[in-house]
């Protein structure tokens, strides 16, 4: 008769390698590596994986208490009533800037290492650009979910854009209709309210856990684009790796209590209130987007929108147009200079839209800005290319 | 074949059709998801025709011409004045009331080509759907809140008076004692801090202004919304302006946007009614048209009725602040 098998209690041994796994099995491990691994800027993306898991449990929490039948009054409720309410929606509030400012961060060091060479990682900066829309998308839903005034001037304003610009000229008008549906349904304000909160707490956020989830598996399986596994020097995933995981994600949430205990989020006006001297300035992370259309005179059709959807498309194809051999900043010229044309270009008009809310540009000062970004992006760039080679070579 | 690649070609196949199969049936099925997204409701006009409506303030007294004009009648001298806002024709859906001193709003005299050539007022009649207050030479406009551009809404579109340039303003170069373009118009304007739209009240219902240091991203007037008033001097709303725009929410995908006659048929889908009034319908109302004061029968105005009579709306006129013992402010 066959023994049945020994129970094991030694819950230890759960984290221990596994070895002998039958043939075929399909494996999706937690690799282990080696002390490079743990440089800080190998870790952006864990934090941006904290700060979704801390979105997705105060979202969680939020939503016991959010009504969408009363958006404001209970947005009001969670600050005033609920025990850690005001804490936890500014930290929602935080947590989310934070998470758009890592998504940068993220995605733009990887862009100047080139991280996504080599094995299907390609792939994984396809999905990562897609997170950032998801991210950026959510945060916009979330921010609107208020109802404060300025809430629906954007909502008009995004709807209006869909309509009014090319996106809305090319697409057929049935489709922008249904997209149109999916976000206000027929526009009453109790119907507009559930959508945008449904897309908020579970279409774009499962979308995103989703693809976040595909993301990092891809990431396991491709592993540290910037080192070599070294017979000897790895460092067993578990604990190391999952403690420094942890600590770091205490540390980020830790942080952004503490500002969020600091500077309570202030609710901004209800919609429907009047009043002189409020500015239409939305949130930072939509502000260069928001002033890109009022720039240059060049309308929404001819200047912001298409040049954000070229900007997306060519990020979506980067991987596969960066043909350099080498790695490393100056090795990749022209990529590198057009990630700083980016940040220079995000950032200018960040704080334009700041300084001069509602002011329409000449044609001619925007496009001597454009112009000055890019010889400051691209000019530097070469050379120091040059003066580097240049010494390597009197080096030699 | 490829040595580390032991799937064989026809499993290969098989799975490749079968993912293909599965997708084209999600795919298939998932254009079902359209009936589910788009509400029964949605694209069906709330109400056959443009309600009639009478103006209320927020403890549901009707609001009197000599109210508007006493509390918030602006002339050029104005520095800050009380907004005005009230919803028409739906919920939501934010209309300017503003009262000029010292200025009666008559009918351009030229129709406006572009909308960039000024269209001065003529001196004739007032303009269709102004009150028009003789004895204090005053007119009460209302106009859509919801900017032409983007549907921009109160506060981020509002008035301001002769005296009071708004920052956003003065940083495209308007100045209080400017000359030519630069000049602040006398009565100041309608001013969308979105982008920089620019609506000249004093032109009534074609007000989009591009006579400025820049242009407006707007390219049509805010619609009109036609006032009248009854023997007790209270005011009523009952339409739109059909030489104008239409609302900026109202248009219609996928044939856009229409304006000129086509504006009276603009659909009312998208929203909810505004509240029904107990009050009794009144027999007769005085409104300006383009030639003089008429006195008309509320069935002759071409509003929303049921069965042949009129129903009476009712929609609250609300204000950034309290006034000389005038409770108005709350929110719309
Ligand atoms: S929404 Fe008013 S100017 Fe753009």
């Amino acid at each position: 008769m066959e023994k049945t098998e020994e129970n094991n209690y030694n819950i230890t041994d759960l984290m221990k390698e596994e070895k002998d796994l039958p043939e075929g099995t399909y494996k999706l491990g937690f690799k282990s590596v080696t002390k490079k691994g743990y440089r800080i800027d190998e870790w952006t993306g864990a934090w941006v994986a904290t700060a979704l898991i801390y979105q997705i449990v105060t979202g969680i929490i939020l939503f016991f208490y959010y009504s969408q039948v009363d958006p404001y009054a209970s947005t009001q409720y969670i600050i005033n009533n609920v025990p850690f309410g005001h804490i936890i929606l500014t930290s929602h509030l935080y947590m989310a800037y934070t998470m758009i400012g890592l998504v940068y961060f993220h995605m733009m060091r990887q862009w100047f290492v080139g991280s996504y060479k080599g094995k299907f990682r390609w792939l994984q900066w396809i999905l990562g650009v897609f997170l950032f829309l998801l991210t950026v998308l959510t945060a916009i839903l979330g921010y609107m979910l208020a109802n404060t005034a300025i809430a629906m001037a954007a909502l008009h304003i995004g709807l209006l854009f869909m309509q009014r610009s090319v996106i809305g000229r090319i697409l057929p008008g049935a489709l922008i209709n249904w997209i149109e549906a999916i976000i206000v349904g027929n526009y009453t304000t109790t119907a507009t309210f559930s959508h945008l909160l449904a897309l908020h707490v579970a279409v774009l956020s499962t979308l995103m856990l989703a693809i976040f989830a595909a993301h990092f598996m891809l990431f396991e399986r491709s592993g540290l684009a910037s080192e070599k596994v070294e017979k000897g020097k790895m460092i067993p995933w578990f604990p190391t790796n999952l403690l420094y995981a942890v600590f770091s994600a205490i540390i980020l949430i830790g942080i952004v209590l503490i500002f969020s205990a600091t500077f309570p989020q202030t609710l901004t006006l209800a919609y429907g209130s009047l009043a002189y001297g409020t500015f239409p300035v939305p949130d930072w992370y939509i502000t260069s987007v928001y002033k890109l259309m009022d720039v240059a005179g060049y309308g929404l059709s001819t200047g912001g929108v298409p040049l954000i959807i070229g900007i997306l498309i060519f990020m979506l194809i980067i991987p596969f147009i960066d043909r350099y051999h080498k790695k490393g900043v100056l090795e990749r010229p022209w990529i590198t200079a057009f990630g700083i044309y980016l940040l220079i270009g995000i950032s200018v008009m960040t704080i334009w839209g700041y300084s001069q809310p509602g002011l329409t540009q000449t044609r001619l000062l925007t496009e001597y800005m454009w112009w000055a970004i890019t010889l400051v992006s691209f000019l530097p760039v070469y050379a120091m290319r040059f003066a580097k080679k240049d010494g390597d070579f009197n080096g030699d | 074949m490829n040595k580390d690649n032991n799937i064989k070609e026809p499993e290969k196949r098989a799975f490749l059709k079968g993912a293909g199969l599965s997708i084209a049936a999600l795919l298939v099925g998932g254009l079902s998801m359209e009936r589910y997204a788009v509400p029964k409701g949605r694209s069906v006009p709330v109400m056959d025709n443009f309600p009639l409506a009478i103006l209320e303030d927020p403890n549901g007294n009707p609001i009197t011409t000599s109210e508007v004009i006493e509390f918030a009648g602006a002339s050029k001298t104005t520095k800050s004045s009380p907004i005005l806002v009230f919803n028409y024709p739906l919920q939501d859906e934010p209309t300017f009331l503003i009262a000029l001193r010292g200025i009666k709003i008559t009918t351009p005299n030229t129709s406006p080509s572009s909308g960039f050539a000024p269209v001065p007022p003529g001196t004739d009649a007032p303009m269709d759907g102004i009150i028009y207050d003789s004895a204090t030479n005053t007119s009460i406009l209302a106009v859509s809140g919801i900017c032409q551009h983007l549907g921009c809404v109160p506060p981020f579109l509002d008035y301001h008076p002769g005296q009071s340039v708004p920052f956003e303003s003065q940083l495209i170069g308007y100045k209080l004692d400017g000359v030519g373009v630069q000049k602040w118009p006398d009565y100041g304007l309608i001013y969308c801090k979105c982008h920089g739209s620019q609506y000249n009240p004093v032109w009534g219902g074609r007000n989009l202004y591009n006579n400025g240091p820049a242009a407006s991203p707007a390219n049509h007037s805010l619609p009109q919304i036609m006032l009248a008033t009854d023997s007790n001097d209270h005011i009523y709303a009952y339409g739109i302006n059909s030489s104008n725009a239409v609302i900026r929410t109202h248009l219609k995908f996928p044939d856009g946007e229409t304006h000129g006659a086509g504006v009276k048929n603009e659909d009312l889908t998208g929203g909810t009614a505004i509240r029904q009034s107990t009050r009794t319908t009144p027999t007769s109302l005085n409104k300006y048209s383009v030639t003089s004061l008429e006195s008309v029968s509320p069935s002759s105005l071409d509003v929303n009725q049921s069965n042949g009579s009129i129903i009476l709306y009712k929609t609250t006129v609300v204000s950034n602040e309290n006034k000389d013992g005038l409770n108005w402010k709350g929110t719309f």
